[in-house]
């Protein structure tokens, strides 16, 4: 979590990470920045996210991220 | 069959007629009869394009969705450990590839050939020179079905969401034809997705007197962008656009916001002539436009400009493309050489960059597109490496966020989309050439110099033009705040009548349609 | 109320419709400056007596012969249903049209527009068939001989095609909004300027003489509607010196009007028995008569039109009955009153061309 978090804040500080519940849907977090944490992610936890699955509601709260990370996690 | 046309408005009359007679589980039946009657009134032969895709990509969707099924019984009655089924879902997974693939190569593949063909020879004669004596090339000249870019790319979404088990693959080969070829999207888009649309054209449908009405005024105000505004400017911004050497100075600022919104009036009109044909059918097809010019910034501007198409962008290549294997371990590579903003930039950037290219080839085969494409693509990218500066900016400065900064920002943005249309229309050294013309020599004064006269814009076309601009503004601001159509539907009734009265009879004296009156025809000079 | 709903909206509809219907006259041309052409075919329906001859065809026709001379100097009533590049298609369905109104005891067919079955030129449509009144004969009409940009809905709604005048409109579309004025003299273009003849262009040789056989179609359908009808058709070629009228076309015209026991005038052969001076008698240089020219064609066609039964010296009585019209008007107020409109217009033209050597009206800056 706090990993993740630190990604973040690293890609956009600007946003609250821990209440908003519609990033991607708000536009919060745009396309390149969704990518570039998507990279992050891939990295720090060693997952790879396929490209299927980058759609909005596996982005668009930090706890829908940690979801997809574990359920990754699991597949590998 | 032009959409802006009266063989149109009589085709959609009947068909709208029959639709509401015939019972709810034939109406997708006489929609795909009535769509092929339509796109065979442009000539017979081309409907094999479209059905060609149409059959193919039924059915390697259906050996893909066979795939997935053979691999969930397998594994169901088979029990493998976990090493075992990675090993044989990975199998799977690649003969589903396989066929995605072979799709993707057909249909993308009769797309580069027809629309391609000429723009690969005209360069080819540049390395190798092809010309005959008469220093001709060859050209293939083949015409293009139309729609073929919008069904293409809608068709391959759904190769693509099949292969991802978005959704379970259509079985019925007539209702995927209908998703193909359904009349009024086919030839222009929005390009919809499959999931949603397929839960609007097999629904079956009441006559619902209130949608009709909205559809028909949509498409009344559609027919207004397009006729009044966008037809009526696009023979001037033409000549301004296309002899650059005459219109020069002031001019070329003028030809760029006339070109800009030519094409927003155009697309966006016949952007709403679609959709609301297709409302009065009861089936909502997925917006294209959402007010770009309120954009702040030029990425948010395109995620509203032609949205169908840079969503497709950005699921179908953008996302692929910055994930791939290829994207990742070159960005690894720089992360161990330490360089570690490269590293996290690399993949966005490279995807950027193609996606544009893309976009810029798919709009036009030729090098000014693919220029126009890759100079947004540049822009982003810079824009994206200052996002840490603006940040600070407005960390240090909070106020400057007001509506008059927001302004700025919308206006800016729209100079800039503007600005790099020009890529589209001038050659790429000249764009240059006439923004130094426009700073250095523009000059009001030249408006009254004698070539404006020869635009072809007398002053009652001025200020239609100005009353048309000050409704469409009007209309846009009103939309902030909800559907116009709605608001306009709880006026009484002598109100809203009034108003869907004036801006028909507006349409119909000031619309640029019909040959237009030339006195001078009307002399009796056989001799 | 419950019925305050449905009142409304035809109410609604009702002005709307209104406002279209005066936004469609406003724009239309009202053809009451240098072209009057437009005007030519509305105003038959303005007639109040029915009359014993027809003329049928284009300018050759409406240009070259004078009725109100025939009425003043042989009695015969007459009226000239020609137009601008007049196709033979249109003659017939203008025909048709006539005989929903009256039956003439002869139709005088001018032959040229054999030369050319379709139509080059848009606006010669639209000045022809816009003033037909709506029937299965307007709507045949349009659809032999529209060109191919041309649509239907455009002649059942005017304003599609001429919604782009808004631009130009002037003081003659709200002066004439309620109608336009009279421009001819039952159907003849009244022109009392002088341009002699002059060198005209060479005929060219064509590799074929023969006429379009939709022309022929039209033309036999024009002689079997006379015949059933007891009309007695006469053909006749204008004395027009350009286009040229090939020999090898009147050889085939001949040979028709003897087959069908027609009687057939070429007054190019004749024009020295009619007395024509090209020096004098034609405005334009030898392509059209002028008033001159037309008023001698009138007095050499009167004893013609007398032999036929049916025509006669109507000086002195009141008309007979007739679809269209009331029986029992007397002629002679009639017709005085189109004599002096005729006069008037002639006397004000002589003036004009002896005074300017043009005349205003149709002078082209």
């Amino acid at each position: 979590m706090d990993e993740l978090l630190e990604i973040l804040n690293d890609i956009n500080p600007d946003a609250d990470y821990e209440t908003n519940e519609h990033l991607v849907d708000d536009e919060i977090l745009t396309s390149f920045e969704l990518v570039m944490l998507v990279t992050q992610i891939s990295d720090e936890f060693g997952v790879s996210v396929p490209s299927e699955a980058i759609i909005p509601e596996n982005f668009n709260s930090v706890r829908a991220m940690m979801d997809l990370i574990e359920r990754l996690q699991e597949d590998e | 069959m032009s959409l802006v046309s009266y063989e149109f408005l009589a085709f959609f009359a009947i068909a709208a007629l029959l639709y509401y007679l015939v019972p709810g589980r034939f109406q997708w039946m006489l929609l795909l009869a009535v769509s092929i009657l339509f796109y065979a009134g442009g000539g017979a032969v081309y409907l094999l394009y479209p059905l060609a895709t149409a059959v193919s990509t039924w059915f390697l969707a259906l050996r893909i969705g066979k795939e997935d099924s053979v691999s969930k019984a397998y594994i169901q009655e088979h029990k493998p450990d976990k090493e075992q089924k990675k090993a044989y879902q990975a199998h799977i997974r690649k003969r589903k590839k396989r066929l995605m693939i072979a799709g993707i190569l057909l249909n993308f593949g009769i797309l580069a050939v027809l629309k391609y063909t000429d723009f690969f020879l005209q360069n080819l004669n540049l390395l190798i020179p092809l010309a005959g004596e008469d220093g001709s090339v060859w050209q293939a000249g083949w015409l293009l079905p139309l729609g073929i870019s919008y069904y293409t790319f809608q068709t391959m979404g759904y190769l693509i969401d099949v292969f991802r088990g978005r959704y379970k693959p259509e079985k019925n080969l007539f209702r995927f034809m209908l998703f193909v070829t359904y009349f009024p999207q086919m030839t222009s888009g929005p390009i919809s997705r499959f999931d949603l649309l397929r839960e609007e054209l097999f629904r079956e449908h009441a006559f619902d007197g209130t949608q009709f009405t909205f559809g028909l005024w949509r498409i009344l105000w559609g027919f207004f962008k397009k006729l009044v505004i966008a037809d009526r400017i696009a023979p001037a911004v033409a000549m301004i656009t296309s002899s650059p050497e005459t219109y020069d100075g002031i001019y070329v600022l003028l030809g760029m916001l006339g070109y800009t919104l030519r094409l927003y009036a155009d697309f966006s009109g016949c952007m709403d002539i679609v959709i609301g044909t297709s409302q009065c059918f009861g089936i909502r097809l997925p917006e294209n436009f959402q007010r770009p010019f309120g954009a702040k910034n030029l990425s948010e501007l395109w995620r509203r400009w032609h949205m169908t198409l840079t969503g497709w962008f950005r699921e179908y290549v953008f996302f692929p493309v910055s994930t791939s294997r290829f994207c990742r371990a070159v960005s690894h590579l720089a992360g161990k050489a330490g360089l570690k903003t490269l590293s996290k930039k690399l993949p966005v950037y490279t995807a950027n960059l193609i996606v544009w290219f893309v976009t810029g080839i798919w709009h036009g085969a030729a090098w000014n597109f693919v220029l126009w494409g890759l100079a947004n693509g540049i822009v982003m990218m810079v824009s994206q490496e200052f996002a840490e500066l603006y940040r600070g900016f407005h960390r240090r400065f909070p106020k400057a966020d007001g509506s008059v900064y927001g302004a700025f920002q919308k206006v800016r943005t729209g100079l800039l989309f503007s600005v790099l249309l020009m890529f589209q229309y001038y050659s790429f050294g000249t764009v240059f050439a006439m923004l130094g013309s426009l700073i250095t020599t523009g000059r009001l004064s030249q408006l009254y110099d004698g070539r404006f006269a020869e635009l072809g814009l007398a002053g009652a076309d001025l200020a239609v033009l100005a009353a048309g601009l000050i409704l469409m503004l009007a209309v846009s601001v009103l939309q902030e705040s909800g559907s116009v159509r709605k608001r306009l539907a709880e006026r009484p009734l002598v109100l809203r009548y009034t108003a869907v009265f004036l801006l028909f009879a507006a349409i119909l004296v000031t619309g640029c349609y019909g040959r237009g009156y030339d006195a001078s025809r009307f002399i009796y000079n056989q001799f | 109320m419950r019925w305050k709903k449905p009142v409304c909206v035809l109410l609604l509809a009702a002005a709307g419709a209104a406002v279209i219907a005066g936004l469609q006259r406003l724009v239309e041309p009202k053809y009451m400056g240098l072209v009057v052409e437009g005007n030519f075919t509305s105003e038959y329906y303005e007639e109040t007596t029915p009359h014993d001859v027809i003329f049928l065809g284009n300018c050759e026709v409406y240009e070259n012969i004078s009725p109100i001379v025939l009425w003043r100097e042989f009695g015969i009533t007459s009226y000239i249903r020609g137009n601008a590049q007049q196709l033979i298609a249109q003659s017939y369905y203008l025909l048709e049209d006539t005989l929903a109104y009256e039956t003439p005891a002869a139709v005088v067919f001018n032959v040229s527009a054999m030369q050319q079955f379709e139509q080059d030129n848009e606006s010669y449509n639209r000045m022809t068939m816009d003033g037909m009144r709506w029937s299965s004969s307007k709507w045949n009409a349009i659809r032999a001989t529209r060109m191919e940009d041309e649509h239907i809905i455009e002649y059942i709604f005017p304003i599609l095609r001429f919604h782009s005048r808004f631009k130009e409109l002037e003081p003659d579309d709200l002066k004439y909004f309620m109608g336009s004025g009279k421009v001819a003299h039952n159907g003849y273009y009244l022109r009392a300027d002088v341009r002699p003849a002059g060198d005209l262009p060479v005929e060219r040789r064509r590799s074929d003489y023969s006429f379009d056989p939709r022309c022929w179609e039209y033309l036999e359908k024009i002689r079997t509607l006379c015949e059933q009808n007891g009309i007695r058709l006469v053909l006749m070629k204008a004395p027009s010196l350009y286009p040229a009228w090939y020999d090898q076309w009147e050889v085939q015209i001949e040979e028709y009007a003897a087959e069908h026991d027609l009687t057939y005038v070429n007054c190019l052969e004749v024009s020295d028995d009619i007395g024509i001076d090209f020096s004098t008698d034609t405005y334009d240089a030898g392509l059209h008569m002028n008033v001159y020219g037309a008023e001698k064609m009138a007095r050499y066609w009167g004893p013609i039109l007398l032999e036929i039964p049916g025509v006669e010296d109507r000086r002195g009585t009141v008309s007979g009955a007739a679809r269209g019209y009331k029986a029992g008007i007397g002629l002679d107020t009639v017709w005085q009153e189109k004599c002096d409109f005729y006069d008037r217009m002639k006397a004000s033209q002589e003036e004009e061309f002896a005074r300017l050597g043009y005349i205003k009206q149709f002078y082209i800056q």
